[in-house]
């Protein structure tokens, strides 16, 4: 029986209450969460309706979207989406800012919502001609997006050894971060994906191991080797952000987001990269905000375009979960979606408010260590259920990689490598070639 | 303040400000040592980079990869690098849109689909590595599951290892059973009909020795067949498949099916002629000259069906119009006169008929039939009971029948019922004569009906009609009466009805919209055509009222009314 308006609306903020408490855990992706409800828990088939499953998966992405913003300014523990957000953001946070900080991002989050909307006619009717437009160049079109990342490593140290060679190592130092990084993860990926290690039944999980390995073991592991203390907090009343500051934060993260949502592999992380550099902003409050759109459009827009009928539109982590499971089969089943995402964003943003609030008390009392130590024991733990032994062997080398940009200077994206690499040159197709040089074949 | 020495990590311990990971502060210049904790970290990562990412490598090369049954692949196994191994059982297909390359293999628990994309499936096709229909196969690839429905991807070409079965030995068709299904068999028969449907070339096959048959669907996006004829011998080398219950079998590509005898030239002139009764089931497929009278003709659509006797025996040819719209005298094409064909021998619904396909293949010759009389209406008796006359009289009642119209007619010596059904009543030229006062002249045969004597007219142009009395409406109208839709019954297909009813539901289509109407008793889909609903898009709206007058069909065994022009519907306000 197809479900009910108000049925899609209260599982979807059952979700989005649901993923609010489990964003604040450090590094905790929210895809890892409902892989192990679709695969582990019968996919909750025994309490909740299989139609409905997919809005609570809707509900919970618009928490995670919200409040992980909490983690990436006060905790230092980004997603890939949000590595942009961590410099601007913990300055802010260094000065006694992380609350605007973090309701800036927020509400960048509300207007990624807003942008959803406004765009969703357009993207029903073009979508689908661009992506069959652009599906045969795709290829060397993630090419160039590799390049532009790696060139735009670009000079970037400040420092300067005291010789010639210490001063031509020192030069390089970031830009070969930069350039280890991309192609070790890259590799990496490359080889996972041609022969992956792991057993064909985990395979569904297969890149699990690999981005928890990049992205947050990495921010883990240096919370607890740094001392940081986090200085007092203001908590302001208003928060100043002009109505300018949001069309030019919506348009530069939305294109960002759009990007990503877009083509495949992209994700909102370069995404953000590419639009902020197009529409570059000196506002450190725009960057922020105009990252939370970013998000906000990869995540519940690629989620929201799999509820279209026929599109195939969707993309991202979750979808592919979702794919083999659920079909969607009414064009009302995406509108209700569209309601429920903007309902659920809304309702993120307040608890975003209410949860900034206590964890800038609780900090104050509880030991980073600890819940850096409890996150780390947490996200072995997944990877050990997902994958096994073999997983958490591929997340080590992963995380030895995603150390990589964060202690020699480097742009942590250059990690997407893991995905821009392989299937850049499968499409180009080269893969049997490589595969065959390697001797994977 | 706080002493800088005691400034945390990050912090540049001379000017203070946060310096994050640099070691030089970009502020004040200042070097700073890094802690141990930092140390350790940097020689780990840089370590663990090169040392893990071979480690891994070698793993994976070492790894074999695992070979699974079909049935075990499932949602699970979503992206897994996995192998297969089996038997194709769908010829490969391209598809120029998605430049993939497309074919199905079988093992014993299951079938799955096989893909290629783009510069793989042009890496296949060049390198001549594309299967062919009974190979066996080994296949490596990614697992996608979509919707439900597992297939891999076949994304390294030389992880495709193909071995051919080895070569079969000619099986008789009467031999083929479920047990040979998906096997590779080789089979010696005669082509006994060529159609092309919507999909496939449907090639029948019939055995040399017996009247056992079995088709071969040719798909056209597999490969192009060599020429075949219909009478032809080929050898076929293919896999036997099922369809819809049906053995049948799937040639491995053209050169799978080779011509070893071609069916014999034979022309009209050249041809001898033979006696019906000497032609069998084991000419299906081949040539036969005939002679005969036409007994009757039969109207079907897009053709007639003349039915032939010459004393032996009896046979039907179908001649299509598209023949008869090339012969030089097609008015002899009726009973009484002589035929003499040349035409190909099918069986149609168990019962043997002959195909023209060639009006040069058609000889027409008046027959030495009984002339028809000339009578006036009062001496027609008994004794003219089946012969055929003439009369002229004045139509002094007129009754519309089921599938057919009934007229008296009245001359000076008496009256007779007059009977024209509506085949003919098709080609009588201004039927909207048929009315009470006018004139007419027939030609017809005088039968007898629950003891009355009446006159069937078999042909609409042997009724001359004159006078002014017109009817307001066509006589082929007049016959229809407004019908319940629970009276549409499948003997009605073909036939035009008037129905009424409300709109319940409209579905757009391709080339127009479907309407579901509704009665009392029932409910039936309506096909408005682009033309037709063009014109009625309007007022034919989801409850309105409305009757609709047109012809029955059938699509996928449903019932439904097709109207031809927009003034056949009726939109009640």
């Amino acid at each position: 029986m197809e479900p009910t308006f108000l049925e899609i609306v209260l599982i979807a903020i059952l979700g989005t209450v649901i993923s609010s408490l489990l964003a604040i855990i450090p590094a905790l992706h929210i895809y890892n969460v409902i892989a192990i409800i679709l695969f582990t828990f019968g996919g909750l088939s025994t309490i909740i309706p299989q139609a409905l499953l997919p809005y609570l998966f809707l509900g919970m992405v618009c928490g995670y979207v919200v409040l992980n913003t909490i983690t990436s300014v006060f905790l230092s523990a980004p997603d890939e989406s949000m590595i942009f957000v961590v410099l601007p953001g913990q300055k802010m946070l260094l000065a006694g800012r992380g609350y605007e900080a973090a309701i800036i991002t927020g509400f960048g989050s509300i207007l990624g919502g807003v942008f959803l909307f406004v765009i969703t006619p357009f993207v029903i009717k073009f979508l689908p001609v661009v992506r069959r437009l652009l599906m045969p160049h795709l290829y060397w079109i993630l090419a160039a997006v590799s390049l532009y990342m790696l060139q735009s490593e670009w000079p970037k140290g400040t420092e300067r050894g005291k010789f010639g060679w210490a001063r031509f190592l020192e030069a390089w130092r970031h830009l070969s971060a930069g350039l280890l990084t991309f192609f070790a993860s890259g590799l990496l990926g490359f080889i996972v994906m041609t022969r992956n290690p792991l057993p064909p039944e985990r395979s569904f999980q297969s890149l699990l191991p690999i981005f928890v390995g990049l992205f947050a073991i990495p921010w883990v592991l240096i919370n607890i080797a740094s001392k940081k203390e986090i200085p007092e907090q203001f908590n302001p009343k208003t928060v100043d952000f002009g109505i300018s500051s949001a069309i030019v934060a919506t348009i530069a993260g939305g294109l960002g987001g759009l990007l990503a949502a877009t083509f495949p592999i992209l994700t909102a992380g370069i995404g953000g990269l590419l639009a902020g550099q197009a529409v570059a902003s000196k506002d450190e409050r725009v960057f922020v905000a105009s990252q939370g759109v970013s998000k906000t459009v990869y995540y519940a827009g690629a989620f929201l375009f799999f509820f279209l009928p026929g599109a195939r539109l969707g993309k991202g982590g979750l979808v592919a979960m979702l794919r083999p499971f659920f079909v969607p089969t009414s064009a009302k089943g995406f509108y209700y979606a569209l309601a429920s995402m903007l309902l659920s964003l809304c309702l993120a943003f307040f608890l975003l408010i209410l949860y900034t609030k206590i964890i800038i008390k609780l900090l104050q009392k509880i030991s980073y260590k600890v819940i850096s130590l409890v996150t780390l024991f947490l996200l072995f733990m997944i990877v050990y259920l997902m994958t096994g032994f073999y997983g958490i062997g591929i997340s080590i080398v992963a995380t030895a990689i995603g150390l990589l940009p964060v202690l020699f200077g480097s742009r942590r994206v250059n990690c997407m490598g893991v995905l821009l690499f392989p299937v850049t040159i499968n499409m180009a197709g080269y893969g049997g070639a490589l595969a065959k040089f390697l001797g994977l074949v | 303040m706080e002493p800088l020495e005691k400034r945390e990590e990050g912090y540049c311990q001379s000017c203070g400000r946060y310096i994050g990971a640099y070691k030089i502060c970009p502020y004040c210049g200042a070097r700073i040592d890094e802690r141990l904790s930092v140390k350790v970290l940097k020689i780990f990562s840089l370590a663990f980079t090169f040392v893990g990412v071979i480690a891994v490598y070698f793993v994976a090369k070492s790894a074999e990869l695992k070979k699974v049954p079909v049935s075990d692949i499932k949602e699970e196994m979503n992206y897994a690098v996995v192998c297969v191994e089996g038997i194709v059982t769908r010829a490969p297909s391209y598809n120029p849109e998605a430049q993939s390359i497309i074919f199905y293999i079988e093992d014993t628990t299951g079938s799955i689909r096989l893909t290629a994309y783009r510069n793989d499936a042009d890496a296949l096709r060049s390198a001549g590595k594309v299967p062919r229909l009974g190979d066996k196969v080994e296949a490596c690839g990614t697992v996608r599951v979509v919707e439900g429905n597992p297939s891999i991807i076949i994304n390294i070409p030389e992880r495709l290892v193909i071995t051919p079965p080895p070569a079969p030995e000619i099986t008789r068709i009467e031999d083929i059973t479920d047990t040979l299904l998906n096997k590779p068999v080789k089979i010696r028969a005669k082509i006994l009909s060529i159609k092309q449907t919507a999909g496939p070339i449907n090639v029948l096959l019939g055995s040399l020795e017996s009247n056992a048959k079995i088709s071969m669907p040719i798909f056209k996006n597999q490969f192009t067949p060599p020429e075949l004829n219909e009478g032809d011998t080929v050898e076929v080398t293919g896999v036997v498949s099922k369809y819809k219950e049906q053995l049948q079998i799937q040639a491995r590509d053209s050169l799978s099916i080779v011509v070893v005898g071609k069916a014999p030239e034979l022309d009209f002139e050249s041809a001898q002629i033979q006696s019906i009764g000497s032609i069998t089931r084991k000419m299906v497929g081949e040539k036969a000259k005939i002679k005969g009278d036409i007994i009757s003709t039969r109207k079907i659509k897009n053709g007639i069906l003349v039915n032939v006797s010459d004393g032996t025996g009896k046979i039907t040819i179908l001649v299509w119009d598209s023949v008869i719209r090339m012969l030089q005298n097609k008015e002899l094409l009726s009973e009484g006169n002589i035929i003499t064909a040349l035409g190909t021998v099918e069986l149609y619904k168990e019962t043997l008929e002959l195909k023209l396909e060639n009006a040069d293949d058609i000889e027409l010759v008046p027959g030495k039939k009984e002339p028809t009389k000339r009578v006036a209406i009062g001496k027609i008796d008994k004794s003219y009971v089946k012969k055929s006359v003439e009369i002229s009289g004045k139509i002094t009642r007129v009754k519309d029948i089921k599938n057919g119209k009934l007229f008296e007619l009245s001359d000076e010596t008496g009256k007779i019922d007059v009977v024209i059904w509506r085949k003919a009543l098709k080609y009588v030229k201004n039927p909207e004569l048929i009315a009470v006062g006018n004139e007419a002249t027939l030609k017809g045969e005088v039968d007898e009906y629950k003891g009355t004597l009446e006159i069937i007219i078999k042909r609409g142009e042997e009724l001359k009609l004159s006078g002014t009395s017109k009817q307001t409406t066509s006589p082929l109208e007049a016959t229809i009466s407004t019908k319940k839709i629970g009276e549409i019954t499948s003997s009605m297909v073909e036939q035009i009805v008037k129905v009424s009813g409300k709109v319940q539901k409209l579905r757009k289509i391709s080339k127009g919209m479907i309407a579901e109407l509704e009665d009392e008793t029932g409910r039936i889909s309506v096909v408005f055509w682009s033309n037709v609903w063009d014109k009625v898009s309007d007022r034919v709206i989801e409850g309105a009222t409305i009757s609709v007058k047109g012809k029955v069909k059938v699509y996928k065994d449903q019932l439904e009314i097709i109207p031809s022009k927009a003034t056949d519907i009726t939109v009640e306000e």
